[in-house]
């Protein structure tokens, strides 16, 4: 500030110069203070822009940086997001409006989106499931939470960080020991605009809260910023470092610095342009072979785990030593079920039994969202062709895409990827609609005829919804048997049995008819099944499922579902209540329903009740008369008893999604 | 030489000298910033080409070569019509245009030098410039009335 003024000074007296030698009218004078004002008009500029070198050209040093929470810290040859910009600036655009962008942010009043003031205008109380109070608040542009952690007298500590900026938003408290911090353990959702517990977001049982401290500088750091350097070396002795907040473009391309320095030398850019070779300053992950740049997705959506405790130990204080274009499996091991005998996997176990059982299907098919390059990398398209994230997704929007960034980002699919393009890029025979219908037996704009929908059903689970399994599978009825998994005809078809879909399958494709179906299999609706009988991910999904709009329309779910929904608003699961009221609220006449999936167990059986007591009074009984695979009796009433009998025999095993 | 011969050439001589140099350094600051451009330097070019100081140094760089010409211009126009500067308003016109030389560039620059709100709002040396453009404003009119009077025949002033 001093010196602009100081500047601004020299000028305004320059300028004056000459108008007050206008009055002094001597000569001599005039002739000295003309040279005087040439001179200093030449050499002015070079000291303004010695001014700006000085000013501009000093790098950041780390203890310039705040000492209460982790901080951006270029090293290694990283150099940020900004610099990127200056020469890519609509890739740099595309990127910031993408959600890897705000993965991780500093909290300020641009970066939160939650509201942080109850509707009276003061600080908002939010208690968690076993009732423990924080308030939160702002100050002008600090937030702010008081929380009394366990053992210790209620302290006011300043939110820091932000997890998350599509579908939740989580957020982080300096604990004021270096820079370690606590999580504030609720979740806002974001199109719900709602605080939640953050025991309930997760498919997980709900037990005491607890201020989890490290979570963010051990575990979140790892995926969640560019070039994470987690350097968690006691308890409280924290020193979380990361070359950028969010995913940003050293993330998929690798450390710029080399390509920063080669490109500034104008003949090496315009060297570059007329040979057209790749640029080996920097990674394209498009350039590189298919499962190499695949790999970049992969390090962060794997089931995966340093390979060895020196390594991890390594990663602590360095971060990943694998760079973008690198072969992954060197630098990162590869868990998965199939490979039990291998000593890392062994080691894993070791610690969790259950490890696998929060990620996988018992058969090896990635459960949860956010894994995705685990089940790529099982694809005969992956490994017999040349199937990359690359095929389907843009990392970004091309300026011929004719969608909105938001449409884009959500996915970061190319144009058309969620039709039969995607396919057909490969599968080229089926671009003929007279080809699909023959091969699907459904009309070839329908739902059915769409691939994903049959190879590639909704059986993720991840962020309170149901995703698109990653490992491309050929719809089995025995499969489902063996693993629980929901098959895409069930799971499409919700009001019909197994062996209806084993009918099919065999009629249509020759597939064998298992032997084993039990009566209930043969009759009773699949989807019943699985969200009565099913373990907690399965019942999710299947909540999940009846407001899937294909098979809203075909399963004829605004009819049946609505008390099978009432029956998941009572789970034991949090997750599992808000996904069924959310689906209920989907129908039309349940929209204005009065019921939250927080309250008690009391008050939610009340509510329930209640509407289900409206779902018989107005429900056309005719259309349900005699339709057993639905539990309706031959006067269109649900059969109560029959559907307590099957709700006896649900898999209530502890369920934990790692999503 | 008389005393309004010898202001005049005194006056020539100034901005002569000044629009030469000035030109120079202007010139000279044209090819800093194609360098500045060659070699996508962050500070000047911004994180997507639309700096605020990318902005005022061209427009420095613009006002200041224009100047100088003017400067020249001027110098011409007092050496074609001495009578010029012996109006006293327009004698006045010389050091209006070399403090709007100053402050119109030198504004511009300034105002890209420290910038406010990440680049959105130049610097105060911006306030500079609408001061400059009056002035130079002032000294054109001051010329324009002094070479209309200076050129003017008895007989129209009779009329």
């Amino acid at each position: 500030m001093l010196s602009e003024w100081m500047l601004i000074a020299i000028l305004v007296a320059g300028a004056l110069l000459p108008i007050a030698g206008f009055w002094v009218r001597r000569p001599e004078i005039q002739q000295r203070w003309s040279m005087l004002l040439v001179g200093t008009w030449v050499l002015s500029p070079v000291a303004c822009l010695l001014t700006v070198f000085m000013v501009c050209g000093q790098p950041v040093q780390i203890d310039e940086l705040p000492a209460d929470r982790p901080v951006q810290f270029v090293t290694d040859d990283y150099v940020g997001s900004n610099t990127c910009r200056t020469c890519h600036p609509q890739e740099h655009r595309s990127w910031h409006q993408s959600y890897h962008r705000g993965m991780t942010q500093v909290v300020s009043p641009e970066t939160v989106v939650a509201d942080f003031q109850d509707e009276d205008g003061y600080d908002k109380v939010l208690t968690t499931i076993d009732g423990r109070d924080y308030v939160i608040g702002r100050r002008d542009d600090q937030f702010m939470v008081t929380l009394t952690p366990r053992g210790f007298h209620t302290v006011t500590r300043p939110l820091v960080m932000s997890t998350g900026s599509h579908h939740m938003q989580l957020y982080w408290y300096s604990t004021g020991q270096t820079r370690l911090l606590g999580m504030l353990p609720f979740v806002y959702l974001i199109e719900d605009q709602r605080w939640i517990p953050r025991d309930a977001a997760f498919l997980g049982v709900t037990g005491p809260s607890s201020d989890e401290l490290q979570r963010w500088n051990g575990t979140c750091i790892r995926c969640h910023t560019t070039h994470p350097r987690s350097r968690v070396f006691t308890g409280t002795e924290v020193d979380s470092q990361a070359a950028e907040f969010g995913i940003s473009c050293e993330a998929c391309h690798g450390p710029g610095a080399a390509h920063v320095r080669a490109n500034r030398n104008p003949l090496y850019r315009f060297g570059n342009y007329m040979s057209k070779p790749a640029d080996d300053t920097i990674v394209n992950p498009l350039n590189v072979a298919h499962e190499r740049g695949s790999a970049i997705c992969g390090l962060c959506h794997a089931v995966s785990s340093a390979p060895g405790l020196e390594a991890a130990t390594a990663w602590r204080e360095h971060g990943y030593t694998y760079r973008p274009g690198d072969d992954l499996q060197q630098h990162r091991h590869m868990l998965h079920p199939k490979r039990l005998d291998d000593p890392i996997t062994q080691e894993t176990l070791q610690l969790d039994d259950k490890f696998f059982e929060h990620t996988f299907w018992n058969d090896g098919v990635v459960r949860v969202n956010g894994r995705e390059y685990s089940a790529l990398v099982e694809n005969p398209c992956f490994k017999r062709g040349k199937m990359s994230c690359f095929s389907c997704h843009s990392m970004h929007q091309k300026s011929d895409d004719t969608r909105s960034a938001k449409e884009w980002a959500d996915d970061q699919l190319k144009p058309l990827m969620r039709t039969n393009q995607a396919c057909i890029q490969c599968h080229k025979e089926y671009a003929e609609p007279t080809k699909i219908k023959a091969h699907t037996h459904h009309l070839a704009e329908s739902a059915g005829s769409q691939c994903m929908n049959c190879h590639m059903p909704m059986t993720a689970y991840g962020l309170l919804k149901a995703t698109r399994s990653h490992q491309i599978e050929i719809p089995n009825v025995s499969t489902s048997l063996a693993t629980g998994r929901p098959n895409a005809c069930n799971q499409c078809h919700l009001d019909q049995s197994l062996g209806w879909a084993a009918d099919h399958l065999e009629s249509w494709y020759g597939t064998e008819r298992p032997e084993e179906l039990s009566e209930q299999q043969e009759t009773v609706s699949a989807a019943i099944m699985w969200l009565l009988q099913g373990d907690a991910g399965q019942r999710a999904l299947m909540a999940w499922s009846l407001s899937w709009p294909p098979a809203r329309e075909v399963s004829k779910v605004d009819q049946w579902a609505p008390p099978f929904l009432l029956q998941l608003m009572q789970d034991p699961y949090p997750a599992v209540r808000y996904i069924a009221a959310r689906s209920l609220k989907a129908l039309p006449d349940y929209a204005e329903m009065d019921y939250d999936f927080l309250s008690d167990k009391p008050q939610a059986k009340a509510a329930a009740e209640k509407l289900l007591s409206f779902w018989q009074q107005q429900t056309k009984k005719n259309q349900l008369q005699g339709r057993r695979q639905l539990l309706m009796d031959e006067q269109g009433n649900l059969d109560r008893a029959w559907l307590e009998k099957l709700l006896k025999d649900r898999d209530d095993r502890r369920v934990f999604l790692a999503e | 030489m008389n005393q309004d011969q010898s202001l005049a050439a005194r006056c020539v001589q100034r901005h002569i000298r000044f629009g030469w140099w000035s030109l120079l350094t202007f010139v000279g600051l044209g090819i800093l910033l194609e360098f500045l451009l060659a070699y996508k330097v962050v500070w000047y070019l911004g994180e997507d080409y639309e700096n605020i100081r990318r902005l005022m140094w061209r427009l420095a760089h613009a006002h200041g070569t224009l100047l100088s010409l003017v400067h020249l211009l001027f110098a011409m126009t007092v050496h074609l019509v001495p009578a010029t500067v012996s109006q006293s308003g327009a004698r006045f016109a010389s050091p209006c245009f070399l403090a709007a030389s100053i402050l119109l560039p030198g504004g511009f620059f300034l105002g890209g030098i420290f910038t406010y709100e990440q680049n959105a709002d130049p610097g105060i040396g911006v306030f500079l410039v609408p001061v400059g453009a009056l002035l130079m404003v002032a000294a054109v009119s001051l010329t324009a009335l002094g070479v209309t009077k200076a050129t003017s025949s008895p007989t129209d002033e009779a009329s």
